[in-house]
């Protein structure tokens, strides 16, 4: 859920500094895949292009997609994975999204692609291709709300910490469990239209694509 | 975010930040936020935004633009700070996130896309500076055909308001946007590696460290300073 741009000073350090790693690792092991299949090079970097573009497509709504799972369909899971990543590089440089954050901000964008083009595959990819789209974005986007959530109540956690220092421990900490049930009070609704639309958007693109060009998302 | 306003500020725009080297700006980025993390005081995180603030309008870079980039971390951030119920904390934490960002776009606009991306991608295998400057480029293709193509939606279709037709439409110019950029990008990468793109050839690093980056270096210690004892 890129829509939550986490910024930085929220996160403990631990998990930033962890996902930073993971990441890392991550990444490093899609760029070794890229080396050994070069023409995929520009399809990736068209995908991260594309992702950072689509956030420019006006809908009328508050909200914009990523369609980082389509990058997984598309590109596979590593790659979309890496198309990903270096989109939230670039969001990262103009101020979208901390720079301590980058790792979790990838991790949770990037879970999209993972599950996405993995299950697309698991599924037998464009055999029945409405069908498996559809369960692969909407199993990637719930995976990811899911994450999301979790990262919040890690926020949640640290801000009370904050608070608590701010006030020189003068500061009755609400508890986590209750700034959790207020952030996602907040969240949910836009949540809940960006999970609709972010489906929505994917499959008729998949639609349009297959109409105009039969065959390139086997092919891709 | 237009990033052709960003690229165009960051290679002809003329001030004292645009002298200073790639590295020099990274290490008084991550100081700033090194600062910016570790610090629960307010009076020092009005004082540090105050301080780029100046930075910024002593560089005549346009507020207008900086501040954009920098108020969607705030946004998020005060989903936070509203979650949290305490307006200080709420303070620290927008603030945090809004000087980061403003940061970032300093940064940003004040250097070259060529010298950032290859100190990003130093440290790492060559072919991730290939696919940062190829994404870069990338980006100016979708931006054009994106342009043009929603120009076309809405003098067809005139101003409306969310709906499945409307969505549909998005679709249709996102999906030839995609197809447009993919056949365009095989192209493009075809010619580069004509060029020498993928064939030992590096995006360049600028090393040399020059006489304005130890001004900066001096405003980063002065702020260290005033971390320490605020």
């Amino acid at each position: 859920m890129s829509h939550l741009h986490l910024p930085d000073g929220v996160l403990p350090w631990w998990l930033w500094l962890g996902a930073l790693a993971a990441t890392l690792v991550a990444v490093l092991a899609a760029l070794k895949r890229l080396e050994g299949r070069r023409r995929m090079l520009p399809a990736v970097a068209v995908m991260a292009a594309a992702s950072l573009a689509a956030a420019n497509i006006p809908l009328g709504l508050p909200l914009h997609v990523n369609l980082a799972a389509l990058a997984g369909i598309v590109l596979g899971p590593a790659l979309g994975f890496l198309a990903v990543f270096v989109a939230n590089v670039f969001n990262t440089l103009i101020g979208h999204g901390g720079l301590t954050v980058l790792g979790v901000n990838a991790l949770l964008v990037g879970s999209e692609a993972l599950a996405a083009g993995g299950l697309f595959r698991l599924l037998g990819g464009s055999r029945r291709l409405l069908l498996n789209t559809c369960l692969s974005v909407l199993a990637a986007l719930l995976l990811s709300l899911a994450l999301a959530a979790a990262v919040a109540g890690a926020a949640g956690v640290e801000l009370e910490a904050l608070a608590s220092h701010v006030h020189n421990g003068r500061h009755a900490p609400a508890g986590a469990g209750e700034f959790w049930a207020t952030f996602v009070a907040i969240m949910a609704p836009l949540a809940a239209v960006w999970l609709a639309v972010e489906l929505a958007l994917t499959l008729l693109i998949v639609g349009y694509v297959r109409k105009v060009r039969g065959g390139w998302l086997e092919r891709g | 975010m237009d990033i052709a306003v960003l690229d165009n500020l960051a290679v002809n725009h003329s001030c004292w930040l645009q002298r200073c080297s790639a590295p020099a700006k990274a290490l008084f980025a991550i100081g700033i936020l090194v600062l910016l993390l570790t610090t629960r005081s307010l009076p020092f995180l009005g004082a540090l935004a105050l301080f780029l603030f100046a930075l910024a309008a002593a560089n005549c870079l346009p507020w207008r633009v900086l501040g954009s980039l920098a108020l969607l971390p705030m946004l998020f951030a005060a989903v936070f700070a509203v979650s949290l119920g305490d307006w200080r904390t709420g303070l620290l934490v927008v603030g945090r996130a809004g000087l980061a960002g403003w940061t970032a776009a300093v940064v940003f606009a004040t250097t070259p896309p060529v010298r950032l991306l290859g100190l990003l991608a130093a440290p790492m295998p060559p072919v991730f500076g290939e696919l940062l400057y190829f994404t870069y480029r990338a980006l100016f293709l979708l931006g054009s055909t994106l342009a043009d193509a929603l120009t076309a939606v809405r003098l067809r279709r005139g101003r409306e308001g969310f709906s499945l037709a409307r969505l549909k439409a998005m679709a249709r110019v996102y999906g030839m946007l995609l197809l447009r950029a993919w056949d365009l990008a095989g192209r493009q990468y075809e010619l580069l590696r004509l060029r020498g793109l993928g064939e030992g050839l590096r995006v360049s690093l600028d090393r040399t460290w020059r006489r304005p980056d130890w001004a900066l270096l001096v405003m980063l210690i002065l702020l260290t300073a005033g971390w320490y004892y605020v």
